[in-house]
C-alpha cells in the first residue's frame, strides 16, 4: 500500500505494528512513515485502529510486535514522558486545578524552563491560539472551543518534533470546527512541527492534510494526497468513505471498456480482473437528453442542496446519485454520460462473485431435509437432490442467498468488516471465525458491529 | 423545586434533634447549679485542659496516620480493575459491619496485660494502656472514613488527564505531585474532617485501650456518673467550638469551588 517515495527526511516510521486487546486484533501489521514537517491524517471509521496507532507513538500503549522508529531509532523502550512528542487529546484532558496560563506552562515547568522564558513563550502561544487575556481564567469557565485551543497551546508550546492530535475537533459545532481547521492548518505552517492527525471526518481530512492514510479494521487501505484519495480510491471502501459516490458492481472483458448498468462505458483503466468495482462521483455524471447518453435513467427525486441539486436516478435497477447545478424535475427521463477519465475502476474487495465453502453431510432426513456441517455449525436445509451420509459437498453460496437475521435464528455470526451501498443493495463483507463472507442485503448495518446471518429462508441454495 | 413543602419534615427533624439540643447545651453550659446565668462553668475547662490537649493531639496523630495509610491505598485502588476496586471497597468496609464497641473490646483483649499479644510475644507488650494503643484503636476504627473519600475523588480523575501529565513530561512521582495530589485535595479534606471530628470526640477507646479518659469519656462521666449537666454541657460546647473552627480552617484550603473533576 505504501506507494510514496520514502526520502531521507522521514521522522517517524512504523514497522509491522500489531496490537490486540482482549484477543481482538486492533492493528494488523501496520507500516507507515511520516516525513518531517508533514501533515498526515489517519482517517477511518471508529474502531479502525487509528487512535491505537497514535497511542503507540505517544507511548501510552506498547505494541504486541513491530517497531516505532523516531529519527531512525526505536523509541519503544522510551517511556511516554521522555518522548519528544506531545498530544492533543480527544476530550482536551486539561488540568482542572490549573488556570489557562498554568495549563499551558505545565510542560515547560516540568522541563525546568526559567520562569521568565515560560511567561514569554506562554504569552506568545496564547496569542497564537487567540486566547490573549485569558491567562487567569479557570478551565471550567471556558467554552469548548476555548478549551480546545488551550489544549493545542499546551501541547505546541513545548515545540515537540511531532504533534499528535486525536480527533481534537470532534466535540465542536460545525462552524467552530471549520474555523479551527483553518487555524490548525496555519499553526502547522507557522510552527514547522510535524502533525499526525486522527479523524473520522473525511472532509476534515481532505481540507487539512498533506497526506491521508485511510484505515479499516486495523489495516491501511490507501495512502495518498487528498486528491489521490478522492480521485483514485483504491477500493470501494475508500470510495464510499471519502465523499459521496456511486459504486457499482461491474465487469471488464478488455482494457478500457467496462460493462455496468446494462451498457458499455469507456474508461482509461487496464483490466485488473473480470469482476471489478466502479466508482463514479455524483458531480461527474453528465445529464444529456434522453437517448443521447450511454445509459438512460428515470429521475425519482431532485433536492436543492444549496450549491447544487442532488438527483436520485434509477437506471437498469440501480440507483444513481447525480450532483448538478441544473435541476431536472422528478418524473423525467434523462440520458447520462460519464467521461472516461471519471470512471474509476477498482479491484473488488471480495475477489469472487459468491461464497465458496465446503460442507459435510451429517444427516439426511426423510422429510426431504439435509443437515450439513459448515465451519462447525449444523445447518438444516431443504434437499434438492440425493445426498449420502458423510459426503463432502463443495458449495457456491450466492451473496443474495444469505440474509441478516435475529441472533436467535442465526446460523452464523461475524463482524461486519465493510458495508458499501452499490446502487441497489448493500455489499457486506463479514468476517466470521473461519472465513470472510460476501452478503448482499437491503438492510443497513453499522460497520464494525456484530451481525447474525443465515441461509435465506424460502430459497433453494443447494 | 418551587414548593418547599418536602423540606418540612427535615426542618422539623433539624429543630427537634439539632437546634433544640444545641440550645439546651448552650443553656446548661452558661448556667450554674441554681439555674442562673453564670460563667462559673469555665473552671471545668481549666480543670480538663490537659484532657483537651491529649484528645486533640491523639486525634491529630491518628488522622495523620490514617492519611498516610489511606493515600497510597487509594492510589493502588485507583489503578485496579473495576472488579478489584469493588473487592477492595468491600474489604475496607468489612470491619464496619461489626459493632464499634465490640471492635474496641476485641482490641482490648489483644492488648491487655496477659492478653493475646502478650501470649504471642511471651512478654508484656509495651503498647497496653498507652497513647499508642489509643491511636491504634482510632486508626483501626476510622480508617475507612479516610479511604473512601480519597478513593472516590481519585477514581474520578480521568485517565486522559493522567496521560496528559505523562505526555507533558511527568514521571511517576511528578505525576503524583503535580496532577494527582492537587486533584485529590477535596478528598483529603473530607477524609481529614471525617476522621478528625469523631476522633477528637471519641469515647470508650481512650478508656478501654489507654486506661485514661479522653474528652469524650470525661463528658460522658460528668453526665452519667456525677450527674453534672452543666459541666458536661460546657465541655461539649468548647469541644464543638474547636471542631467547628478546625472545619472552617480546613475548608479554607478548598475554597476554590471551581474545581471540576472532568
Amino acid at each position: 500500500m505504501e506507494n510514496r517515495v520514502s526520502g531521507t527526511d522521514v521522522l517517524i516510521r512504523l514497522e509491522d505494528l500489531c496490537k490486540s486487546f482482549d484477543n481482538e486484533q486492533i492493528l494488523k501489521s501496520v507500516n507507515l512513515y511520516i516525513r518531517d514537517k508533514e501533515f498526515v491524517t489517519l482517517l477511518g471509521p471508529s474502531g479502525c485502529g487509528k487512535t491505537t496507532i497514535l497511542r503507540c507513538i505517544a507511548g501510552f500503549e506498547t505494541p504486541d510486535s513491530g517497531n516505532v522508529l523516531f529519527d531512525g531509532k526505536s523509541i519503544l523502550d522510551t517511556p511516554a514522558h521522555e518522548r519528544p512528542i506531545n498530544t492533543v487529546f480527544q476530550k482536551y484532558a486539561l488540568f482542572p486545578h490549573l488556570n489557562v496560563f498554568d495549563n499551558v506552562a505545565f510542560g515547560l515547568r516540568i522541563k525546568k524552563t526559567p520562569e521568565k522564558e515560560i511567561r514569554q513563550k506562554v504569552r506568545k502561544m496564547l496569542a497564537m491560539v487567540d486566547l490573549k487575556g485569558y491567562e487567569r481564567r479557570p478551565i471550567s469557565k471556558l467554552s469548548g472551543g476555548q478549551q480546545q485551543r488551550v489544549a493545542i497551546a499546551r501541547a505546541l508550546v513545548n515545540m515537540p518534533r511531532l504533534l499528535l492530535l486525536d480527533e481534537p475537533l470532534g466535540a465542536l459545532d460545525l462552524k467552530l470546527r471549520k474555523d479551527m481547521q483553518l487555524e490548525l492548518k496555519n499553526l502547522h505552517r507557522q510552527s514547522g512541527i510535524t502533525f499526525l492527525y486522527v479523524t473520522h471526518d473525511q472532509e476534515e481530512a481532505l481540507t487539512m492534510s498533506d497526506t491521508i492514510v485511510v484505515m479499516k479494521s486495523g489495516t491501511i487501505q490507501q495512502i495518498g494526497s487528498p486528491q489521490d484519495i478522492y480521485n483514485e480510491p483504491a477500493n470501494a471502501f475508500v470510495a464510499d468513505f471519502i465523499g459521496e459516490s456511486n459504486i457499482f458492481d461491474a465487469r471488464m472483458e478488455e482494457d478500457n471498456k467496462v460493462y455496468l448498468c446494462g451498457s458499455v462505458f469507456d474508461c482509461v483503466d487496464p483490466k485488473p480482473a473480470d469482476l471489478v468495482d466502479v466508482v463514479i462521483r455524483p458531480e461527474d455524471v453528465e445529464i444529456v437528453p434522453a437517448g443521447e447518453g450511454t445509459v438512460t435513467g428515470f429521475v425519482e427525486a431532485s433536492l436543492f442542496k444549496g450549491v447544487h441539486y442532488e438527483m436520485t436516478v434509477s437506471c437498469g435497477g440501480e440507483q444513481w446519485i447525480i450532483h448538478s447545478t441544473r435541476s431536472v424535475e422528478a418524473g423525467n427521463t434523462i440520458g447520462m454520460r460519464v467521461a472516461p477519465e471519471n470512471i474509476h475502476v477498482m479491484k473488488r474487495m471480495f475477489p469472487t462473485e459468491s461464497n465458496h465453502l465446503e460442507a459435510k453431510v451429517t444427516e439426511v432426513s426423510e422429510e426431504g431435509e439435509v443437515t450439513l456441517e459448515i465451519d462447525g455449525e449444523s445447518v438444516t436445509l431443504p434437499a434438492t437432490g440425493t445426498y449420502e451420509q458423510d459426503q463432502v459437498l463443495s458449495l457456491q453460496i450466492k451473496p443474495e442467498d444469505l440474509e441478516l437475521c435475529d441472533p436467535d435464528d442465526a446460523q452464523f455470526t461475524g463482524i461486519l468488516d465493510s458495508n458499501v451501498w452499490k446502487g441497489s443493495f448493500y455489499e457486506m463483507i463479514v468476517i466470521s471465525e473461519h472465513r470472510r463472507w460476501l452478503i448482499k442485503s437491503q438492510m443497513d448495518e453499522q460497520a464494525g458491529s456484530e451481525v447474525a446471518f443465515r441461509f435465506a429462508t424460502g430459497k433453494t441454495v443447494l | 423545586m418551587k414548593s418547599k413543602k418536602p423540606l418540612v419534615p427535615y426542618l422539623f427533624w433539624m429543630a427537634a434533634f439539632v437546634i433544640i439540643p444545641l440550645g439546651m447545651v448552650i443553656y446548661y453550659a452558661f448556667t450554674g447549679k441554681d439555674g442562673r446565668f453564670s460563667f462559673s462553668n469555665f473552671r471545668y475547662i481549666a480543670e480538663n485542659s490537659q484532657v483537651y490537649l491529649d484528645s486533640f493531639l491523639i486525634a491529630l496523630i491518628s488522622t495523620a496516620i490514617c492519611l498516610l495509610i489511606a493515600y497510597p491505598l487509594a492510589l493502588v485502588m485507583m489503578r485496579m480493575s473495576p472488579r478489584g476496586q469493588r473487592m477492595m471497597n468491600i474489604l475496607v468496609m468489612l470491619p464496619m459491619w461489626m459493632n464499634f464497641i465490640l471492635r474496641i473490646c476485641s482490641l482490648e483483649v489483644i492488648f491487655r496485660s496477659g492478653g493475646v499479644l502478650d501470649q504471642i510475644l511471651g512478654f508484656s507488650n509495651p503498647v497496653n494502656h498507652t497513647m499508642a494503643a489509643v491511636v491504634i484503636g482510632i486508626v483501626y476504627n476510622y480508617l475507612p472514613f479516610m479511604v473512601l473519600p480519597l478513593y472516590t475523588v481519585m477514581s474520578k480523575i480521568s485517565k486522559s488527564v493522567l496521560e496528559a501529565g505523562r505526555d507533558l513530561g511527568c514521571n511517576g512521582w511528578r505525576l503524583l505531585w503535580k496532577v494527582i495530589f492537587p486533584l485529590s485535595i477535596p478528598g483529603v479534606i473530607s477524609g481529614i474532617t471525617m476522621v478528625f471530628v469523631p476522633a477528637a470526640s471519641a469515647f470508650v477507646i481512650g478508656n478501654r485501650l489507654g486506661g485514661f479518659y479522653l474528652i469524650g469519656d470525661t463528658i460522658d462521666s460528668y453526665y452519667t456518673k456525677s450527674f453534672d449537666l452543666n459541666a458536661a454541657s460546657m465541655l461539649s460546647f468548647v469541644l464543638m467550638v474547636v471542631i467547628v473552627i478546625s472545619i472552617v480552617v480546613m475548608n479554607h484550603f478548598d475554597k476554590d469551588d471551581d474545581i471540576v473533576l472532568v
